[in-house]
C-alpha cells in the first residue's frame, strides 16, 4: 500500500485533481471534501484495492476521516506500507 | 382555555412552559432544555431588534447543523425576522445569490466560513454576527457583531414586535428547473399548517426522541425542529449524516424513536455488512421523502425490523408535504406514496384541469393551506406554478410531477414535466449547472441530465462539445465546477461529444441522450 495511492484516489474522486484543500489530517467530512456516500465509496475502494474488509463498527472517523486515518487503519489490517 | 399558538415561535413557548427542564436539543455534545432554548432565543430576537432588525427583515444563517442554528431560527423570528439558511456546503457564489436576492441586510455564520464570506463581501452592506472566537473574525468586516454580544441582550429599550400568522417566517431556496435556486415563500401559518398535519398521521408526542442527521437547509431536516418543539419531544441534531457506527450509536445512547431518511441514507444503511436491529429497537418509526423510497428499501426494513412503522413520503417544498402512503398498505403497494395527508387535497388532473382516472397519467395539483405564498421575488414564476382557485384564498399548486392513480386512489410517482434532476433528495437544475460549464472558455455546448445510481437515486451527467483546439478534460470541467457549485450538483459524469443530438425540432433530444448515458457507463463499468 502507498499513502499516496489513497490521497490520489480522493484527489481525483472528491478535488477533480485539486490538492489545495487536502493535507494528511485534513478531517474529509468537516472540511466537506466528502459526505456519508463519499466515505461509502472510499471503504469500497479500500476493500476492493487491498482486497480486505472494512467491518460494520469500523465505520468510524477515527479509521477513515484523513488520509493518515485510514493509512493506520490498512496497517493494522496487515496492509504493508510501502 | 389554552388555545394553540398561530406562530411557529408560540409553540416553543408553549413547551417551554409546559416543559421547562426537558430536554428540548441535543447537539455538539450539549443538552439544552425548553426553557434555555427559548430564553438564548429571546436574548437573540432583542439582540438583532436593538441592531435594527425589524418585522420582515430576511436574515441569512450560513452555519453547519448546531445549537446555534437553532437558537438562530426561533430568534430571528421572535425578532420578527424572516429566516433564510443557506445551505452549509453553499459555494461563494451561490451563497452571494442568496443574499442579494433575498435582500438580506444580515448574516449570521461562523468564523470557520470566514473564507468564503470574504469571497463576496465586497462592497455589499450586510451586516454579520460572527459565531466563534471573535480573534479569528476576519478584519474589514465591517460593522460585525459577536454572537455573545447579540445574546447579552436580557432586556433592553428594543422590543419585539407582535405578528400575525400571515406573517413570513421562512425563504426556503430550492431549484427549480430554471438558472439559480429560488426562495419559497413561507409564513407562519403555512409551517404551522403542515407540521401539524405531519405531527397527527405520525402520531408524534412528547415521549418522542428524534435523530435528525439531515441539513436544515432542507425542509425536511428543518422541520424536524419545528415539529419536535411542536409536541414537546427531543430532537438529536447531528452535523450530517457522517459515519454511520457513531450514528448508530446515538441512536442506543439516545433511546431514539425516530428516524427521518432519504433513500440515499437507507441505501447506506442497508448495504451495511450486516443491519445492526439490535441496536435499533428503541426505534418507533422511520420516514422517508424527498425522492422515491425504492420498494426494495421498503421490502428490506420491513423484514429486518418488522415492528418499526415505516412512513413513505411525498412532498416538495412550495408546499412542504403532500401525503404519506398509510401503515397498513406497505406491504401491498410500497411503489405508492399514499394518499394526501389530513387537512390537504391532492387531486391528479389533465391538460384541461380534468380529473383523471384510475390508470391514467395527470400532473398532481395541491389545494391546502400548507401550500406556501410562491417564490420570493419572483412574480412570473409563481403565477405559472401557484395559480388561482375560486376565491383569493384557494390557491392550486401546480407541482410540475406526473402521477397515475390505481383504482384505490392510491397516488404513483410516474416522472416530472420538466428535466429537473434529484440527486441524494436534493433538487438540482439541469440549467444551473449547464449555465456554470458553458461559462468556460473551452466549451462550445453543454447539456446536463439526471442519471440513475444505486445510491443518490440519480447523479448529474454532462454531454458537451468542446471548442475547436482547446485542450479540456473531464477532471477539468469538474474541477471547474466545484468551484461554483455545490458537491452534490457537481457532474459525475463527462461525456465529450462531437455533436449534440437534436429532436427534428431542433431541440437537444435528452431521451437520445439518457440512452447514450446508459451505454457510456456500461463502457465505463466493464472497461
Amino acid at each position: 500500500m502507498n499513502v499516496d495511492e489513497i490521497r490520489s484516489f480522493v484527489i481525483e474522486t472528491f478535488l477533480f485533481g485539486n490538492p489545495e484543500r487536502l493535507t494528511d489530517t485534513t478531517p474529509l467530512l468537516e472540511s466537506h471534501i466528502v459526505d456519508s456516500t463519499g466515505i461509502l465509496e472510499i471503504v469500497m475502494f479500500l476493500e476492493d484495492r487491498y482486497g480486505i474488509r472494512i467491518e460494520d463498527n469500523e465505520l468510524t472517523p477515527d479509521n477513515l476521516n484523513s488520509i493518515e486515518r485510514i493509512a493506520s487503519l490498512l496497517k493494522k489490517k496487515g496492509v504493508g506500507l510501502v | 382555555m389554552d388555545f394553540d399558538p398561530f406562530l411557529v415561535q408560540g409553540w416553543l413557548e408553549r413547551s417551554s412552559r409546559r416543559w421547562p427542564g426537558k430536554t428540548a436539543l441535543v447537539c455538539d455534545n450539549r443538552r439544552l432544555t425548553y426553557s434555555e432554548i427559548d430564553d438564548l432565543s429571546t436574548r437573540l430576537a432583542l439582540g438583532l431588534a436593538s441592531n435594527g432588525v425589524k418585522r420582515g427583515d430576511r436574515v441569512v444563517l450560513f452555519l453547519e447543523n448546531s445549537s446555534e442554528s437553532v437558537v438562530a431560527i426561533y430568534g430571528i423570528i421572535k425578532a420578527g425576522g424572516v429566516f433564510v439558511i443557506a445551505e452549509a456546503t453553499a459555494t461563494a457564489s451561490t451563497l452571494g445569490h442568496i443574499l442579494e436576492d433575498s435582500q438580506s441586510q444580515w448574516l449570521i455564520t461562523h468564523v470557520d466560513k470566514a473564507p468564503i464570506v470574504k469571497e463576496i463581501r465586497g462592497g455589499s452592506s450586510w451586516r454579520v454576527v460572527w459565531i466563534g472566537p471573535s480573534d479569528r473574525i476576519p478584519p474589514n468586516s465591517g460593522q460585525a457583531l459577536l454572537w455573545d454580544h447579540a445574546l447579552g441582550h436580557r432586556e433592553g429599550k428594543a422590543t419585539l414586535p407582535r405578528l400575525v400568522d400571515i406573517d413570513l417566517a421562512a425563504l426556503i431556496y430550492t431549484s427549480g428547473s430554471t438558472g439559480k435556486p429560488k426562495g419559497i415563500m413561507c409564513t407562519h401559518h403555512n409551517i404551522v399548517s403542515a407540521a401539524r398535519s405531519i405531527i397527527q398521521y405520525i402520531g408524534n408526542d412528547e415521549n418522542d426522541i428524534i435523530l435528525n442527521a439531515l441539513p436544515l437547509a432542507f425542509d425536511y431536516g428543518l422541520y424536524q425542529i419545528i415539529m419536535t418543539f411542536m409536541f414537546g419531544g427531543t430532537v438529536v441534531l447531528e452535523r450530517s449524516v457522517g459515519f454511520l457506527e457513531p450514528m448508530i450509536q446515538t441512536i442506543e445512547r439516545e433511546r431514539v424513536t425516530g428516524f427521518p431518511l432519504v433513500p440515499s441514507l437507507s441505501a447506506m444503511l442497508l448495504r451495511l455488512k450486516r443491519l445492526p436491529v439490535e441496536r435499533l429497537e428503541s426505534l418507533r418509526y422511520v420516514t422517508s421523502t424527498g425522492a422515491v423510497w425504492p420498494e426494495a428499501h421498503i421490502r428490506k426494513f420491513r423484514e429486518l425490523l418488522p415492528h418499526i412503522k415505516l412512513f413513505s413520503m411525498y412532498g416538495l417544498t412550495e408546499c412542504k408535504r403532500v401525503g404519506f402512503l398509510p401503515l397498513e398498505l406497505i406491504d401491498e403497494c410500497p411503489g405508492s406514496v399514499g394518499r394526501a395527508m389530513p387537512n390537504c387535497e391532492a387531486m391528479v388532473v389533465d391538460g384541461s384541469g380534468q380529473a383523471i382516472r384510475p390508470g391514467e397519467i395527470g400532473e398532481l395539483i395541491v389545494r391546502a393551506s400548507n401550500v406556501m405564498q410562491g417564490y420570493w421575488n419572483d412574480p412570473e414564476t409563481t403565477k405559472k406554478v401557484f395559480k388561482g382557485g375560486r376565491y383569493p384564498a384557494d390557491r392550486l399548486l401546480h407541482t410540475g410531477d406526473w402521477f397515475r392513480l390505481d383504482e384505490d386512489g392510491l397516488l404513483y410517482f410516474v416522472g416530472r414535466r420538466d428535466d429537473l434532476i434529484k440527486s441524494s433528495a436534493r433538487r438540482v437544475s439541469p440549467r444551473e449547472v449547464e449555465d456554470v460549464i458553458a461559462s468556460h472558455a473551452g466549451i462550445a455546448e453543454v447539456v446536463a441530465i439526471g442519471v440513475p445510481d444505486e445510491i443518490n437515486g440519480q447523479v448529474v451527467a454532462v454531454f458537451v462539445v468542446a471548442k475547436k483546439g482547446k485542450n479540456i478534460d473531464g477532471l477539468g470541467i469538474k474541477a471547474f465546477c466545484e468551484k461554483q457549485l455545490e458537491p452534490y450538483k457537481v457532474p459525475r459524469y463527462v461525456w465529450f461529444v462531437d455533436s449534440l443530438p437534436k429532436t427534428p425540432n431542433g431541440k437537444t433530444d435528452k431521451k437520445r441522450l439518457g440512452e447514450m448515458a446508459a451505454v457510456n457507463r456500461e463502457g465505463d463499468r466493464s472497461s
